[in-house]
């Protein structure tokens, strides 16, 4: 009973193996689902919550925090169905909106660029020539993306519990690596790791509700205490009114406001 | 019949998950062990060789050449135990030093960083900060190396096949998944997989031999035809021919020998 986040890049057979994992454990598999309850959270189209995902030159942030908010969104509709446990997740970056929870499988899925190529030529229909440049300028953004969202090489192992070169390991291998490991008791829920998951899930959602009116908020959460954070808290006004928004809001027991 | 090639940053277990896939498999670890059989064969201090594939090189072993020397005698005794399949390799730049060959499972084992910090902590006796900065110099002279001799960064996980972070993962478990990985179909040696080793066994056995004649010799070999290219004059190209044929006798595979003035064509080339 654990949580697999399965990341990496198009056409590498991540929905497939994702599918198959999910399968082979008995849990549900998600990936847009994600986008579609964020949008009917925060009443947002689900094709401007995605540009949050994809939009690598910061130019949404530049009109009013636009890509954070929509961020803050995404994070929260995640960390909602990741906290259901015995979830596989497939989709960019999901094992960065999910931190220190230890029965979380981080996992990378990789592919030689000739098998990309050869899957996007197929089922896209296009010449090889276009699909290879269309597949390394995607490459470039996604990287550039990582970086300008999170400070981070995208490509870096150290992320994850474990990167898969599908062309060399296989699909059908892939799904029994991921499988087996998911087994060890690393990745089993324990009291300690599902408490840090609900945490992670009420701080994002407290984030979320505040971010519209407090975009450099930050939001931490242990066993339902929230400890929140902006400058805005400055103002007695604002801070009556931000502790009111929260304390009413479900698993919170207690909030401290620091600017 | 397989060959695990496990590329191991410090402090994350990799030894110990190199030599327990090599028991389940029932196959030969290998490792420092190559650098001492190098030294015996080449005649070369021992610590030369370790300087040579732990350190980065300067600009004067780039202008000497020194390093690459090292390194194609290191090579030379890898192939030797490679060829014969079964193999686990663990240490630095496996995966480079058998490029060229498809078939190989090609493993990275990387520590969480934390954990690498109080490792170093711990083990040397020295603060948090003094830990993280060995480390990252520690990481830097890798990077360097592979970077100067090889153009690739040994970060990039598209080198590998997989990779595995010792953390909540532990050592026996990255046992158990590299197992599973190496039964696939795609790692098992097919009859012309073992006939390029050989080549290329043979190849680096030459090279290594002719390095004192041209530092930018080039061998190739195809079922034991081997050309050496040299960019060398007519007179050191004779010389080569006459180094070549009196060492002959001591390669059984070697089928046939000739010495060209030019660049390479053929594949098997190191």
């Amino acid at each position: 009973m654990s949580v697999v986040i399965i990341s990496g890049e198009s056409h590498c057979r991540r929905e497939e193996i994702s599918r198959e994992v999910a399968e082979a454990l008995g849990y549900v598999c998600i990936s847009r689902e994600v986008l579609a309850e964020a949008s009917r959270r925060y009443g947002l189209p689900e094709e401007k919550l995605e540009e949050a995902l994809k939009d690598s030159s910061g130019f949404l942030d530049r009109l009013s925090n636009t890509r954070s908010r929509h961020l803050a969104y995404f994070q929260a509709a995640l960390t909602a169905a990741l906290n259901k446990d015995n979830v596989v997740y497939h989709g960019e970056a999901g094992h960065m909106f999910v931190s220190e929870v230890s029965h979380v499988l981080g996992v990378r899925l990789m592919a030689d660029l000739e098998e990309r190529v050869a899957i996007k030529t197929e089922k896209e229909g296009m010449p090889e020539k276009k699909a290879r440049e269309l597949l390394l300028k995607e490459s470039e953004q996604r990287k550039k993306w990582f970086l300008s969202v999170f400070g981070l090489d995208g490509m870096d192992s150290g992320q994850f519990d474990l990167v898969i070169n599908v062309t060399q390991i296989g699909p059908e291998r892939a799904v029994n690596i991921i499988v087996e490991t998911t087994r060890d008791v690393k990745f089993q829920p324990i009291t300690y790791s599902v408490k840090a998951m609900q945490d992670q899930e009420l701080a994002s959602r407290v984030r979320a509700a505040l971010i519209d009116a407090y975009p450099d908020v930050t939001v931490n959460a242990r066993n339902g205490e929230i400890s929140i954070k902006t400058k805005a808290l400055k103002k007695k006004e604002k801070s009556t009114s931000i502790r009111d928004q929260v304390q009413g809001m479900e698993g919170v027991s207690y909030v401290e406001l620091g600017s | 019949m397989a060959i695990i090639t496990i590329s191991r940053g410090s402090y994350s277990k990799g030894k110990e998950v190199a030599e327990g896939v090599a028991a389940q498999l029932g196959f030969e670890c290998v490792s420092r062990d190559i650098l001492l059989e190098a030294s015996d064969q080449f005649n070369i201090p021992e610590i030369m060789l370790l300087h040579a594939i732990q350190d980065a090189p300067s600009i004067l072993d780039r202008f000497s050449h020194g390093k690459i020397a090292y390194i194609t005698h290191i090579q030379s005794a890898l192939l030797e135990h490679v060829k014969r399949g079964n193999v686990v390799y663990h240490g630095l730049a496996g995966h480079i030093l058998l490029k060229g060959m498809e078939r190989v499972l090609k493993v990275r084992i990387i520590a969480d960083p934390a954990l690498r910090v109080a490792v170093e902590m711990e083990r040397e006796r020295v603060d948090e900060k003094e830990a993280r900065r060995r480390i990252a110099r520690i990481d830097e002279e890798r990077r360097k190396w592979t970077r100067r001799l090889y153009g690739v960064d040994p970060w990039d996980p598209s080198l590998y096949d997989l990779v595995i972070c010792i953390d909540k993962i532990k050592a026996e478990g990255a046992v158990r998944l590299i197992c599973e990985a190496a039964s696939q179909e795609a790692f098992l040696l097919t009859e012309n997989d073992r006939q390029k080793l050989s080549d290329l066994a043979l190849s680096c056995k030459l090279k290594s031999e002719l390095l004192d004649l041209d530092h930018n010799v080039t061998v190739t070999s195809e079922y034991g035809n081997v050309v050496v290219f040299t960019k060398t004059d007519n007179r050191k190209a004779r010389k080569m021919e006459e180094k070549l044929d009196s060492l002959a006798g001591r390669f059984p595979e070697l089928h046939n020998i000739e010495v060209r003035i030019g660049d390479p064509k053929l594949s098997a080339d190191v």
